[in-house]
């Protein structure tokens, strides 16, 4: 089940990947960024039977994981608000007030 | 011996191809209330899998909060930023860039857990809840700590962001 | 005795720093005490001058009397070559600096009248005193490179003081004119001055001339360095080819050019030659060509005299013709004829000068045409320049006739046709320094003459900008718009300025005596020049003297003539008329220095500002400015990509990182 889980890990750290590298709508690669994230939990979670099951380690740094993704939502999605009223839109490429 | 192994494995696999399913949708889909719900489909069915993989207080802390959480949070901000179902935005720009990149990342990943030896899954302790407790306020007391303070911090951050701008 | 030697450059250099620092101090700071300084500069150099020539007076006595005055120390050493600091005074070098410090003192005198009023007279002290203390230091220097060293400080300072009124653009380019073309000169001087040091070990006098004296002395160098000696002579004493800055130099002040122009530095080519006499010597072919140059220059300047309109260019032209005389006797193997001559002509040319400068000074004018009838209002200068004029025309007995005399004996027996060229040249000499005489101080008097500025008017110079305006008033003529008819109101020049006219008309007569075969040749003696057996050689032909002073007395004469009798409207001026309209254009090409000017501007100048200009635009510009433009363009060039990276968008940063965490993987996995 291990191979499993690995190999699904990937995969969906994949598509996480497209999606943000894809997606204009700010909100969507805040979607896509938490799909990366879930990709990575699922490995810790899996790993976290391999070695020194009793000490759980895998499974708290999955719990802190978690909590950091609540968090970097929390403050994404503050900022895309914050975005939004100043700049009347949600779409990525139109924030480029930093062109070089 | 082999059946609850072989039902697991089923199982698992199952739940993969839904949260698999789950994200491409959410990842493709133009509709941005389609693609949070979708997420949460997805998020559903990760926490399936931390179940089937002995993380049982793990699945419910992921429907908790990811579900029950940053779903919401999302739908929130959908709303409140106006980015509806027939916005333009929520579209697909750049596709074989992205497609690349990503294939060759999750291939590079891939390949490399899949040739790496890893060991035999070893004895999983009797009661996984206690032990995770005991873990969280013993041996690794510090993330435990650590992790109140980061959210403590982001809560902070998010309303002061947030806040309206005063003249 | 060192003291001596020591004091008499020393004087006027210290006069010089305390007249820079007083006035750079006083100039901002302290109004009362600037104008006070400027009152007191002029006197204060003519202290420091006056102890130079006292000092000259000790110096000469002592040579009489048998010493042997010197001074040495080693300045500094260079890979082993030993460059002294030495000074010496022998009958020469003594007879130098009292001419030099004399007339110095004479007109640093006749300048605090001259400059009166003079906005920038501290300065114009300070750089006099500095020139008299480098000429001093010039003829006092007994090893080649101090001679070198003061030679070129008294360039410098004579290029000072000519541009002394650069707000004139005319001054500022005749100051530039004069260091170029005898910078032309000093090299030839430098490279000469290197020769000895690389052939005969040592910069000393005593030592050169030894090693000039050896019996193997010949070859190329031997001609080389005496040749290369005699065309720093050539710029300094404004010899063809290089005599075009002289009559440019009148543009500084007349005090100016009776001292450097007239007496001293332009003599410093002629004391070069003499001083290095055995150097020459041991080179007959290169005595030869200073005769040539010299009698040639004599007869050009002599005859370009003549056609000249302004009072100082005649001057200047004379100056010219008669350090050509000089040169001749020195070529010819009388150097103490020459510096006869050169000892003579100091005091005369000067005095001329120095009464040029009064009339300017007084009239405001100096151009020929516009003077006339000036002897009855200014008495003083009008006779002392009538004894000048008559020292410089050779007639006995002022003294221009002995020292000239001196010079024809000298060439009579080896070089006629020199002579013939120089009776010619006498000749011309003395038509026109009497033409200038009256037509300046006889005739009727112009009728504009009512515009002019007074000596006494000191405001007038205060109030001109940069006392640039001054000399404008000081000459150049001002322009008069009056008519009154008569000099109302000009009158002799204060005794500062006629005392050292007087001094000078009767050193005009008397000089002479002291070199003269009637008297048993003191100076001749003291000078002790000639080389070993050529006291034979003064059996001059018994019918010179005679010849000589018709000559002069025929060109007096010739002048009285055409110049000094008519006393119609007309005047004086008439005749030159007559003559460009007999000569047609040559008069034009003899009046304008038979074109050497142009052909200067055309064949040197030129080619040389186009050089100039190419390097400036083509080199610099393209080549050196285009391949820093083109790095600078290269670098914005490479920014600019670079910039490309910065787009601002969120997604391409994104993708950046992906690529990133790719590569990461890749070495993690060890295929990269």
């Amino acid at each position: 089940m291990t191979t499993a889980a690995v190999t699904l890990s990937s995969v969906l750290f994949a598509i996480g990947v497209f999606g943000v590298l894809t997606r204009r709508n700010a909100i969507s690669l805040l979607v896509s960024v938490e799909i990366m994230m879930n990709a990575a939990i699922i490995n810790l979670a899996a790993f976290s039977r391999l070695y020194e099951p009793e000490a759980m380690t895998g499974q708290v740094f999955a719990l802190v994981g978690i909590g950091i993704a609540a968090c970097e939502a929390a403050v994404g999605l503050a900022l895309v608000l914050a975005v939004y009223r100043r700049f009347g839109s949600t779409d990525v490429d139109s924030i480029d007030l930093l062109k070089g | 011996m082999s059946e609850p192994q072989n039902v697991e494995q089923l199982l698992f696999i199952a739940f993969g191809i839904v949260a698999a399913g789950g994200a491409l949708y959410a990842v493709v889909t133009r509709s941005l209330l389609r693609s949070i719900i979708a997420l949460g489909a997805f998020l559903t069915a990760v926490a399936g899998e931390f179940y089937l993989l002995a993380a049982d207080f793990l699945a419910v802390v992921q429907i908790f909060v990811y579900v029950g959480g940053i779903v919401v949070l999302m739908l929130f901000a959908l709303m409140l930023s106006a980015s509806g179902v027939r916005h333009p935005l929520a579209a697909i720009d750049r596709p074989a860039l992205g497609a690349a990149l990503a294939y060759s990342l999750g291939a590079g990943v891939l390949w490399g857990s899949l040739t790496t030896e890893l060991p035999a899954v070893g004895e999983l302790p009797a009661d996984a809840v206690d032990a995770l407790g005991r873990a969280l306020l013993g041996s690794q007391l510090w993330s435990f700590e650590l992790i109140g303070v980061i959210l403590l911090a982001s809560v902070i951050t998010a309303l002061v962001i947030v806040r309206k701008e005063r003249r | 005795m060192t003291a001596v030697l020591v004091g008499m450059f020393a004087a006027p250099l210290l006069v010089c720093i305390a007249l820079l620092v007083g006035g750079a101090l006083t100039s901002r700071l302290d109004e009362t005490a600037s104008l006070r300084l400027r009152a007191l500069a002029g006197w204060i150099s003519v202290a420091g001058t006056f102890t130079a020539f006292v000092l000259a007076l000790v110096g000469l006595f002592a040579v009489q009397a048998g010493e042997e005055p010197a001074l040495r120390a080693v300045w500094f050493e260079v890979g082993g070559l030993e460059v002294p600091f030495s000074l010496r005074l022998d009958g020469l070098q003594a007879v130098m600096a009292l001419v030099v410090s004399a007339v110095a003192l004479l007109v640093h005198l006749y300048s605090i009248g001259y400059m009166h009023g003079d906005r920038d007279a501290t300065v114009y002290f300070a750089e006099l005193s500095l020139f008299t203390s480098a000429m001093l230091l010039l003829v006092l220097a007994s090893n080649f490179f101090l001679l070198y060293v003061a030679w070129e400080l008294v360039g410098a300072s004579s290029y000072l003081l000519i541009s002394y009124y650069f707000q004139r653009p005319e001054a500022a380019a005749a100051g530039k004119k004069a260091f170029l073309t005898t910078r032309v000169g000093d090299l030839g001087l430098l490279v000469a001055v290197f020769a000895i040091v690389s052939q005969a070990g040592s910069f000393d006098y005593d030592a050169v001339f030894a090693w000039a004296a050896e019996p193997g002395f010949a070859g190329a160098w031997a001609v080389a360095v005496p040749l290369l000696v005699f065309a720093g002579a050539v710029g300094k004493s404004a010899q063809f080819p290089l005599h075009v800055w002289l009559p440019d130099a009148m543009e500084g002040p007349t005090p100016v050019s009776a001292l450097i122009h007239a007496a001293t530095m332009v003599a410093a080519g002629v004391y070069l030659v003499a001083r290095a006499y055995p150097l020459f010597e041991a080179a007959p072919i290169s005595l030869d060509v200073v005769a040539y140059v010299g009698a040639f220059t004599a007869l050009m300047a002599a005859s370009i005299a003549v056609a000249q309109s302004d009072i100082k260019k005649v001057l200047a032209y004379s100056t010219i013709s008669q350090l050509g005389f000089m040169m001749a006797a020195l070529g010819a193997g009388a150097p103490s004829a020459g510096i006869f001559h050169l000892f003579s002509h100091a005091w005369f040319k000067a005095l001329l000068f120095l009464g040029a400068g009064s009339v300017i000074h007084a009239t405001g004018r100096q151009t020929v045409a516009r003077l006339g009838g000036l002897a009855k209002r200014m008495p003083v200068t009008a006779w002392t320049f009538a004894a000048g004029g008559l020292a410089l025309a050779g007639i006995p007995p002022f003294a221009g006739f002995w020292s000239k005399e001196e010079v024809l004996a000298g060439l009579a027996v080896h070089h006629p046709v020199l002579l013939g060229l120089l009776l010619l040249a006498g000749f011309l000499t003395a038509f026109y320094i009497a033409r200038l005489f009256f037509l300046v101080f006889f005739g009727p008097e112009p009728v504009d003459a009512g515009e002019y500025t007074a000596e006494g008017t000191a405001d007038e110079h205060a109030a001109a900008p940069g006392g640039a305006v001054a000399e404008a008033g000081h000459g150049h003529d001002a322009a008069g718009s009056g008519s009154r008819g008569a000099w109302s109101g000009v009158k002799e020049s204060g005794w500062v300025m006629s005392l050292p006219l007087v001094v000078l008309g009767v050193a005009s007569l008397i000089a002479g005596f002291v070199g003269t075969e009637y008297f048993g040749r003191p100076l001749q003696d003291l000078l002790n020049l000639e080389p070993a057996g050529a006291a034979a050689a003064h059996e001059a032909p018994v019918w010179l003297p005679w010849v000589a002073t018709l000559a002069g007395l025929a060109g007096v004469g010739g002048g009285w003539l055409a110049y000094g009798r008519r006393a119609g409207r007309s005047g004086g001026r008439g005749f030159d008329a007559r003559l460009e309209g007999a000569l047609g254009g040559a008069y034009g090409v003899v009046a304008r220095g038979y074109l050497v000017d142009e052909f200067y501007s055309r064949v040197v100048i030129r080619p040389f500002a186009a050089a100039g200009r190419f390097a400036w635009r083509g080199v610099d510009g393209r080549v050196i400015d285009g391949f820093v433009d083109g790095l600078a363009r290269v670098v914005i060039a490479a920014g600019g990509l670079v910039r490309r990276l910065q787009s601002g968008e969120v997604r391409d940063y994104l993708a950046a990182m992906a690529v990133g965490v790719i590569l990461v993987v890749a070495l993690a996995l060890g295929v990269l």
